[in-house]
């Protein structure tokens, strides 16, 4: 949802009132306070690090959690097979893992089943007398008992079940395209049921190998593999100063010390830092944190220092460190390219060397600082594209080829961020205008193009009217601008530069 | 790799550069190519686009200019500090924008740094950047580093640039024609044959924009822009070309351009010298 959107709903609705604890004489009942809207942009890496954050902290559950292969990503995986007597039963274990999400503030859903796609499939859709053999309600977690073909029988775990549940369950709780879900139900095949009695080869011919894998992997026909996600205290490096330290050659020395040993530890595991987080302990004040990130996983001790030199340059120390700790919050394996005498042109692109560029920048820059264009489908000249950081945000590389709608020039190379006012001298009869100043200079306007109108949902809290023209002055200057429907006003978006 | 293979890799590369030079790299239009003595930019060079104005239509030249340099391969950055590039003009450009990296610095000091690291960065094609100021010994260093980048630094500077010190290579003047009178239908009430289209731009789960546009038919004369090449290597003021880049399909193309008769003379070999 845009941001003008959640803030339009937001006043629309306070939401309910919170019991506050502060004023609660017995007598009146729990008085209530309202609090106020706090409205963040949405942001797909920071979801992404907080959902992998939750798989860590799921290890107290299960020794194999991961993150389920999907865009966005929002359902965890636990491997609990074997698992739910130490709990107590399927229905104590669900219940503590639902008790336990409910203390850090979070909602869930829960699914238990024999494949990763069934409990998936219960999770997502189904009601909640069918979710796992007990009710459960929620959204996030599916826990799953058995991960791939069915083999010898665990004594531990209890019979199959979850089939039948199954091929009651709509279509969509296979994990199709969406493409594939829709001809599917045109076709009048809602439920998962109603393709088993279709012949498999004509079901593969017609919608492709991804229908029956999915089918099969619900089925526990073919198996499923929850890639782990990695505790990051795995990778820990700390060194504690028998006397507090002042001087900065010390300081220096010894993070690259420290580099060196998480760098061995990290290459151990044929893994990459994509985060390295530092923390100074100060004898008197506050610790001093930093983070430096990497636009791909590094285990090199020598770049790593590098990128870590830039941030202690502008590092500020008032008081002795007692000790220095170096932690890897994110790292992903080493991707690894045979090396060649003489590399060839057609490798340059997405190189080592344009990303060892990109860590540099980021380090100086910040991470905001180097950015990726990714277009938008919308109207409003603004909102058409946003940028997203190279660095630290490369869980989701959709790709961003689309066929542009527009040609060369129907849009200005360069817009300006906030409409500049305009004084229009003269407008024509068909309301195009015909003499403007911007800039402190006159325009008198020779050709036009427009009126193009742009106009937004009115869902929308900051919604915009707007009558485009392209104009060329008489001395040949091309200008992007627009009359507001709503007051009449001119504004300049852009120029074409 | 060891150590060894390591420099006999870069000596042997050190010696193939010396032999065979930078080849040229279009600048993304012919009629500009034919200016060029060299038929397009150095590759590790800088070339400055001077604009005559606000709107002048330097940054698409330049702009064009980088996407011809992308096609054989290596990245493109895009150094922004005013922030106010269009990603979906550059789109319309069929400019690249996954081999696109922007970058967004905060001050001038920054501005330059960012610059010349990346024309520093052999794997990047080409840079474009807008400094506002260019000290000469940052100008230099600019250069030295597209040199040995073997990058090319198209950067486009505001008409104030003009007399300021440069180390570009190539030096152009970018300004905007006005349309000849004898275009006819110059007039804005004169345009007929209005055409509306609606696009909706929303899936039916999300809310829904809508941008209708009514488009009047433009008449059939492009965007003239003046460029005039004040220095390349030892050229210095020769005559300004006029191009036009054309409302449809977005070609750039001479605004004036010679008789069929007239080019097949200018390419000919010129008899003289192939008896001499």
């Amino acid at each position: 949802m845009p941001l003008s959107e959640a803030t339009a709903l937001g006043n629309q609705y306070d939401g309910p009132p919170r019991p506050s604890n502060q004023h609660n004489d017995g007598l009146r009942g729990p008085s209530y306070k309202r609090t106020p809207l706090h409205i963040e942009s949405h942001d797909p890496f920071e979801d992404h690090k907080a959902l992998e954050e939750i798989a860590v902290w799921c290890h107290r559950f299960s020794p194999l959690v991961g993150l389920a292969d999907e865009d966005p990503v929002e359902t965890l995986l636990l491997d609990v097979t074997g698992i739910a007597p130490l709990f107590g039963g399927e229905q104590a274990m669900n219940q503590q893992i639902e008790s336990a999400f409910l203390q850090q503030n979070l909602m869930v859903r829960i699914g238990l089943g024999d494949t990763v796609g069934a409990a998936w499939a219960l999770a997502h859709y189904a009601s909640a007398t069918l979710r796992g053999r007990e009710s459960f309600s929620a959204e996030v977690v599916t826990a799953c008992g058995d991960v791939g073909p069915k083999k010898t029988p665990d004594p531990f775990a209890a019979e199959p079940r979850c089939a039948a549940q199954l091929l009651e369950l709509p279509i969509e709780a296979l994990r199709l395209p969406s493409a594939i879900v829709e001809t599917l139900s045109r076709l009048g095949l809602q439920r998962v049921g109603d393709l088993m009695p279709l012949p498999r080869n004509e079901l593969k011919a017609r919608f492709g190998a991804i229908l029956l894998q999915r089918l099969d992997q619900a089925l526990g026909e073919q198996p499923e593999i929850i890639a782990r996600t990695h505790s990051p205290t795995n990778f820990f490096v700390e060194w504690l100063f028998e006397h507090p330290v002042t001087q900065q050659s010390v300081i220096q020395q010894v993070i690259r010390q420290l580099i060196e040993r998480l760098c061995f530890l990290l290459l151990k595991q044929d893994t990459g830092s994509l985060q390295l987080s530092y923390r100074l302990t100060c004898q008197d004040s506050k610790p001093v944190t930093f983070e430096v990130g990497c636009y791909r996983p590094s285990a090199d001790a020598s770049h790593l220092w590098k990128l870590t030199e830039t941030q202690l340059e502008r590092l500020m120390l008032r008081d002795p460190v007692t000790s220095i700790s170096l932690c890897s919050i994110r790292h992903d394996r080493l991707s690894r390219r045979q090396k060649e005498l003489f590399d060839d042109d057609h490798i340059r692109q997405d190189s080592s060397l344009v990303a060892a560029l990109i860590d540099r920048m980021s380090s100086r820059l910040g991470r905001q600082a180097i950015v990726r264009c990714v277009l938008q489908s919308d109207a409003q000249p603004e909102k058409a594209y946003r940028y997203e950081p190279l660095v630290g945000g490369s869980v989701s590389r959709r790709k961003n080829n689309s066929h542009s709608p527009f040609s060369l020039l129907d849009r200005p190379l360069h817009l300006l961020a906030k409409p500049v006012a305009l004084e229009i001298y003269d407008v024509a009869a068909d309301g195009s205008p015909s003499r403007f100043q911007y800039g402190g200079k006159q325009y008198a306007v020779s050709r036009y193009w427009g009126p193009e109108r742009i106009e937004t949902g009115w869902w929308r809290q900051r919604g915009v009217q707007r009558d485009y023209y392209r104009v060329e002055t008489s001395e040949g200057f091309r200008f992007w601008m627009f009359r507001s429907l709503r007051d009449g006003c001119w504004f300049l978006q852009g120029a074409f530069e | 790799m060891n150590h060894k293979v390591l420099q006999l890799r870069e000596l042997l590369n050190r010696k193939e550069s010396e032999k065979k030079p930078h080849s040229a790299i279009s600048s993304g239009c012919q009629p500009l190519d034919r200016l060029l003595p060299q038929r397009g930019f150095q590759q590790g060079s800088l070339v400055e686009w001077i604009a005559g104005g606000v709107g002048s239509g330097a940054s698409l030249l330049a702009l064009l200019a980088a996407r011809s340099a992308c096609y054989g391969g290596g990245a493109l950055v895009l150094v922004d500090r005013g922030q106010s590039f269009y990603p979906p003009a550059a789109n319309a450009c069929q400019l690249d924008l996954q081999n696109t990296i922007v970058v967004h610095p905060a001050n001038g000091r920054d501005e330059c740094w960012a610059i010349e690291q990346a024309l520093r960065c052999p794997d990047v094609a080409a840079v474009v950047a807008w400094p506002a100021r260019l000290t000469s010994q940052a100008f230099r260093r600019l250069q030295l580093a597209a040199e040995h980048g073997s990058s090319l630094g198209l950067l486009i500077r505001s008409a104030t640039a003009r007399n300021e010190s440069s180390w570009a290579s190539v030096r152009m003047l970018v300004s905007p024609r006005s349309c000849p009178l004898e275009c006819g239908d110059l007039s804005p009430l004169s345009i007929s044959n209005s055409v509306a289209t609606t696009k909706l731009l929303a899936s039916p789960s999300q809310p829904t924009d809508k941008a209708m546009t009514s488009h009047r038919t433009p008449n059939r004369k492009g965007w003239r822009l003046g460029v005039e090449l004040l220095r390349c290597g030892g050229l210095f003021g020769t005559k300004p070309i006029e191009l036009e880049i054309d409302h449809q399909t977005g070609e750039v193309r001479d605004a004036y351009p010679l008789p069929l008769a007239a080019q097949l003379a200018g390419t000919a070999p010129d008899p003289r010298q192939a008896t001499a």
